[in-house]
């Protein structure tokens, strides 16, 4: 496995959308190289026979009519949320020039 | 008043039953004691005084008109603040949701509101849930009722410091990685984490889907059990719920012949403090001398649960994280150039440290050239955990151990140092890993009298018999009755 460089963290925050340039950049970067030495003990783990799961509580798929079902939520009450509004939508910046 | 809040919620349900104590008066107590006692504490971050008064009278209503017969109608509870209750703030104690007001109820929520429970308030908790210490928190750090120096453990630190300091009787809080056990464990009370599924997820805001879970936190393993009773079952609104059985008919106070297995590689762990080993070797023989067959095993697995949990929770994170966008609900910055710009600045300047830390390495981990050795590796390491607990269990009715590794740390140590502040996860990770059931009971003091929690873990969906060898051991102990100094 590798190490996680400063290089390496701006290019895993980019994906996540955040920007890594502040007071936090130095403790976040060296936390995270930190860490991602220590995760090299799991290379001991023998896995050669092991499936990967992604969930491991027995559940199957349960499956039920493609119907609709009506919740409720009052527009108003949802857009109180809203950071920007108008009467009844979301305002975001312009998505095209 | 105090003797109304010094009741467990049995028995105050019991006296409110029996029309010693009015829904009003237990609600009024414990909003008195919320404004006394949790400027110290800081276990809420907002009280619902009025609504919580609101209910209190409906609640006795229907309690006189005998339309509501639980044991808990009328006991009031709070709730961990990244469980939604509708019309109340749910923060997630981040700057990111400082002002989102929830539009509905969690199911677990709905579930005590019909059992006649009064919301008084939401939980101080590190935010989104990450941390072990409830430091990470926008709205300041949870102190410990025991000792206001040091930490309250986390996530759910102001579900476990709220109940320890006999501000409220019980609370719900959420377990991904040992959130419910280890504050439990740090303050002196019982905190259960249900088998994955045995309670529905609909109204918790998600960490990481595949390991999180409801809880409560208590005085007694007896006050969990009818708790759980009460939010368990199959609901349409959680695919990963499931219908289950009746946990408090399993509490017999009788462990005769049942097996428990002691594993060495905990007892033997270099980060186990020796009065923690030694309250929790003690534990053991207590059950074994209530007739328990006590076998030491081994637990191979255990270098491996650290890297393999946050591995697993992190990519798990920044994938359910990646909702927070700024645009129809939470933080929204000023100056964006365009809709880029926005999620940028939102996310950045919304989130704290440690979480962006986890999205980043979640994005890490999943990311082209990484994802096979991290985040498959982590999930093959899962399958190899759950095949190890699904062996013990052919044999043994339980595994103790301790919950964390020491008493509760002073406020800022873990801040300092994070990997070791991950590293102490190593009892409680394991058990959301593998989706059993696992309860933490206080065993001890040590002797800066600080309470140390034992761990009891069952097989998936033997809820009941975890629930039942906590209770039969609070039936020959007195630890869990001794409350917090403050």
């Amino acid at each position: 496995m590798s190490e996680i460089s400063e290089e390496t963290a701006e290019y895993a925050a980019r994906l996540a959308r955040l920007s890594l340039d502040g007071a936090d950049k130095e403790k976040i970067v060296s936390d995270l190289a930190e860490f991602v030495r220590y995760m090299d003990v799991l290379n001991k783990a023998d896995t050669a026979q092991i499936e990967a799961e992604s969930h491991i509580s027995g559940l199957v798929n349960v499956f039920r009519e493609d119907v609709a079902e009506e919740e409720h939520f009052d527009r108003e009450k949802l857009l109180l949320n809203a950071p920007e509004r108008t009467a009844d939508s979301l305002i975001v910046p312009k998505t095209l020039e | 008043m105090s003797k109304i809040l010094s009741l467990d919620a049995f028995e105050l349900g019991a006296e409110i039953k029996k029309r010693n104590v009015s829904v009003k008066e237990a609600t009024q107590a414990v909003l008195s004691a919320i404004e006394q006692k949790d400027k110290d504490i800081n276990s809420f971050i907002t009280i619902c005084k009025q609504s919580a008064l609101l209910q209190a009278e409906e609640i006795q209503k229907k309690i006189d008109g005998s339309e509501i017969d639980s044991p808990l109608a009328g006991v009031p509870t709070a709730i961990k603040d990244n469980i939604c209750v509708d019309g109340e703030r749910t923060t997630c104690a981040s700057k990111m949701l400082e002002n989102f007001i929830s539009v509905y109820d969690a199911s677990a929520v709905t579930a005590l509101k019909s059992a006649g429970c009064p919301i008084v308030g939401k939980l101080n908790m590190d935010e989104f849930a990450m941390g072990s210490t409830s430091e990470t928190s926008f709205f300041g750090a949870v102190k410990n009722p025991h000792d206001l120096t040091k930490v309250s453990g986390g996530s759910s630190g102001g579900a476990a410091a709220a109940v320890a300091a006999e501000i409220v009787p019980f609370t719900l809080g959420s377990d991904t990685g040992g959130s419910v056990r280890q504050p439990a464990s740090f303050c002196g009370v019982t905190g259960f984490k249900p088998t994955y599924g045995k309670v529905s997820r609909w109204g918790l805001i998600a960490y990481a889907s595949s390991l999180d879970q409801i809880g409560p936190v208590a005085k007694t393993a007896y006050d969990c059990a009818l708790i759980t009773d009460q939010i368990s079952g199959l609901d349409k609104k959680d695919s990963t719920s499931f219908a289950t059985e009746k946990v408090t008919p399993c509490l017999t106070s009788n462990v005769k012949g049942m097996k428990i297995a002691l594993p060495e590689q905990c007892f033997n762990n270099k980060s186990l403090n020796s009065e923690v080993k030694a309250a929790v070797i003690k534990t053991a023989e207590t059950l074994e001398a209530a007739g328990a067959e006590i076998e030491w095993i081994k637990l191979p697995f255990i270098d491996y649960v650290i890297p393999a949990y946050y591995i697993l929770a992190a990519a798990e994170a920044s994938s359910n994280l990646s909702r927070f966008d700024g645009v129809k609900y939470g933080f929204h910055p000023d100056d964006c150039k365009d809709i880029s710009d926005l999620y940028l600045k939102a996310r950045t300047q919304g989130f704290g440290a440690e979480v962006k830390k986890r999205i980043i390495l979640g994005a890490f981990v999943l990311s082209s050239g990484y994802y096979d050795a991290y985040y498959l590796k982590a999930l093959k390491a899962k399958t190899l955990i759950k095949n190890k607990f699904d062996e013990i269990f052919t044999s043994f009715d339980a595994v103790l151990c301790p919950t964390a590794p020491s008493s509760a740390p002073k406020l800022g140590d873990s801040l300092s140092d994070a990997l070791a502040m991950y590293l102490s996860d190593v009892f409680t990770v394991p058990v959301n890993l593998a989706a059993l059931p696992a309860v933490s009971v206080p065993c001890g003091f040590d002797s800066e009298n600080m309470p140390i929690g034992a761990q009891i873990i069952g097989a998936a969906k033997n809820d009941g018999t975890v629930l039942n060898i906590a209770h039969t051991f609070q039936q020959l102990t007195d630890f869990h009755k001794r409350r917090g100094r403050v």
